[in-house]
């Protein structure tokens, strides 16, 4: 199966080294493969490479040395506008400070998502595709509420809304529930199970056991350096 | 080569403008006061340059009125050996000129203030001039009579001893009425009060003053010397002022056209240009000034609110956004400001320039190329000022942006 179909994401030999003087290796020789439709935690301690990491994998920032495949491209030496069209269609970025717009309702920051597509599709109908995917993560009464009026799960949810709305190939979650308490810590796991229970390729970094926990697979990085964990 | 069928990120002109429109929205009070600096600005700019165009408006018709048609001559004798130019008929000469309205000779009469009093009783006078001015004269000076009339040519002629004089000198004399023939002395001569004057449009001098007879005048105290400024006032139609100057020489001495020098009105057009470029020159630099002031005002503003906004940049950035599309918002963002600015700037002006207007009676002068510029003037200036803070907001980093 490998065979014929591309991992969704495939790194080899990734090192990240931030120049100097002194220059820090925050990445060495990362070697990582997330089949499409994985479910995977990277867990760390602050200051491991979990930053760093994220910010390769979602195309934020490029690899002093190895090779990313996305989707079975390689994308490690693409320029910014190509890196930036990748951005825009492949990847679903969910932040732990949410990022929401706060003058705009949940369905304009879930329409916000689709607006640098290089396709442009009539205004309606993208507002009927943001309140679908709202729906789907359980916010259909929540359509016109701005960000002040949400709590922090539904916050999130807007956020993965946002994120799921490009149908991105790989779905990034940096510390989903850093700013959760533990009752909407659990609706938003739920939700990313759902998620990956619909085949969405799932990426989640965290330091929490419990998030982690949620996953298929885990691999923990320290000092830069990436293990599995069982 | 691109390895892959994605398309590049795209940002229409029409979503462009539409976030631009929905950030500013946002923050309305904000947005305000940002676009305040090119509101003053534009607006300064629009209110001096319309304003001086209707002050050039109202001084060049005021020339247009008076100056245009107000021809002089005057005595270009430098010594009393020469004859005195101006013959006695010549009233009767400049008014067979075309284009003539009216035309007289007015000198100032040599003789000391306290000699001019009104009646044998009355006390003596310190402040008051003798002009003799010919009958002829009152047609071109134009004055307006409150009571009695003007003497004609023939008091002039016969050299009758007869007076007008200006309503402020009747007050101050106690002459209140003209049906009791009041005289007054100069030298000792007694005149009869025919006329009393209220205004002049062309001599106020003769308000102040006692005007008689310019026949009366010779005959009592002789033709005037080089040094008195003997003029011949001629007012004309109206644009025939250059053309009757330049015939007034040889009408008045066909044998020496060069025994009188004659002053042509200035040119009105070329005095209002001169007139309003230097107003304007001065109003649109201080205009300038202002404009100035609101593209910092925006600079500053705008470039506070892309650091404020950074994670909104970074966000932007990993769904896709390019540099590009983030510059183009900010500099868009304060284009919209300063074009709304120029907007509510070139109304306020012109609502300026009607209430002066109105307050001065004046009429309003505003051309319509102004109104049409002054806006886009408010949109150059927001978008120059983007310029700095838009390239500063395309330069952030998305990795240090979200770390927020």
């Amino acid at each position: 199966m490998t065979t014929t179909q591309p991992a969704a994401v495939e790194l080899i030999d990734v090192e990240r080294t931030y120049p100097g003087p002194p220059p820090v290796r925050a990445l060495k020789q990362i070697d990582l493969r997330i089949p499409r439709g994985e479910y995977l935690a990277i867990i760390g301690p602050s200051g491991s490479g979990k930053s760093t990491l994220l910010n390769l994998l979602g195309l934020l920032d490029r690899p002093s040395a190895g090779t990313y495949r996305l989707a079975g491209v390689d994308v490690s030496g693409l320029a910014e506008r190509d890196r930036a069209a990748c951005r825009a269609q492949l990847i679903g970025f969910v932040f732990q400070s949410f990022h929401l717009l706060d003058q705009r309702s949940s369905l304009e920051n879930v329409m916000l998502g689709a607006l640098y597509q290089h396709r442009t599709e009539p205004t309606a109908e993208l507002a009927a595709r943001a309140a679908r995917t709202l729906t789907s993560v359980g916010l259909a009464h929540r359509l016109e509420a701005p960000p002040s009026r949400l709590s922090g799960g539904e916050r999130q949810r807007v956020a993965i809304a946002r994120a799921l709305i490009n149908h991105p190939e790989l779905l990034l979650c940096d510390e989903p529930t850093g700013n959760l308490d533990s009752g909407n810590t659990a609706t938003v796991l739920g939700l990313l199970d759902n998620v990956h229970a619909t085949g969405q390729t799932v990426v989640v970094i965290t330091h929490d056991p419990e998030v982690a926990a949620h996953a298929q697979r885990r691999v923990a990085i320290t000092d830069g350096n990436l293990t599995e964990v069982d | 080569m691109r390895p892959w069928a994605i398309e590049p990120s795209r940002l229409t002109l029409r979503q462009l403008i539409a976030e631009c429109a929905s950030s500013l929205v946002a923050r309305p009070g904000r947005s305000a006061l940002t676009a305040l600096g090119v509101v003053l600005g534009v607006g300064t700019f629009v209110t001096v340059v319309g304003l001086a165009n209707t002050a050039s408006g109202q001084i060049s018709s005021a020339f247009d009125a008076l100056s245009a048609t107000t021809v002089t001559a005057t005595d270009a004798r430098v010594s009393d050996s020469g004859p005195f130019p101006y013959p006695s008929d010549t009233d009767a000469r400049l008014a067979r000129l075309h284009g003539i309205v009216g035309a007289g000779t007015i000198w100032h009469l040599d003789v000391s203030p306290d000699q001019v009093g009104a009646g044998p009783t009355a006390e003596t006078l310190s402040t008051a001039d003798v002009y003799a001015v010919s009958a002829g004269a009152w047609r071109a000076v134009q004055p307006r009579v409150t009571q009695g009339r003007f003497y004609d040519a023939f008091a002039d002629r016969a050299r009758q001893r007869v007076a007008v004089i200006g309503a402020a000198l009747a007050k101050r004399l106690g002459i209140t009425t003209l049906t009791t023939q009041p005289a007054i002395t100069i030298q000792d001569v007694p005149f009869t009060v025919v006329g009393v004057i209220s205004s002049s449009v062309r001599d106020p001098e003769l308000l102040l003053s006692v005007s008689i007879p310019r026949g009366t005048a010779q005959a009592l105290w002789g033709s005037p010397g080089a040094k008195t400024a003997a003029t011949v006032v001629v007012a004309t139609r109206n644009g025939a002022a250059s053309q009757v100057a330049g015939e007034i020489p040889a009408a008045l001495d066909p044998t020496d056209e060069h025994a009188i020098s004659v002053t042509p009105p200035p040119d009105p057009r070329s005095l209002r240009d001169q007139v309003g470029n230097d107003l304007n020159a001065l109003l649109v630099v201080l205009a300038l000034i202002c404009l100035a002031v609101g593209a910092v005002g925006i600079a500053n503003t705008t470039l506070v609110g892309v650091v404020e906004r950074t994670a909104e940049i970074g966000l932007r950035r990993a769904l896709g956004a390019r540099p590009r599309h983030i510059g183009a918002q900010i500099m868009g963002e304060s284009a919209v400001l300063g074009g709304v600015g120029g907007l509510v700037g070139t109304s306020a002006g012109i609502l300026v320039i009607l209430a002066v207007s109105l307050a001065r009676h004046w009429t309003a002068v505003m051309s319509p190329q102004l109104a049409l510029l002054a806006p886009a003037i408010g949109l150059g200036v927001g978008s120059i000022a983007g310029l700095y803070p838009a390239s500063r907001a395309a330069r952030i980093e998305p990795t240090e942006a979200l770390r927020r």
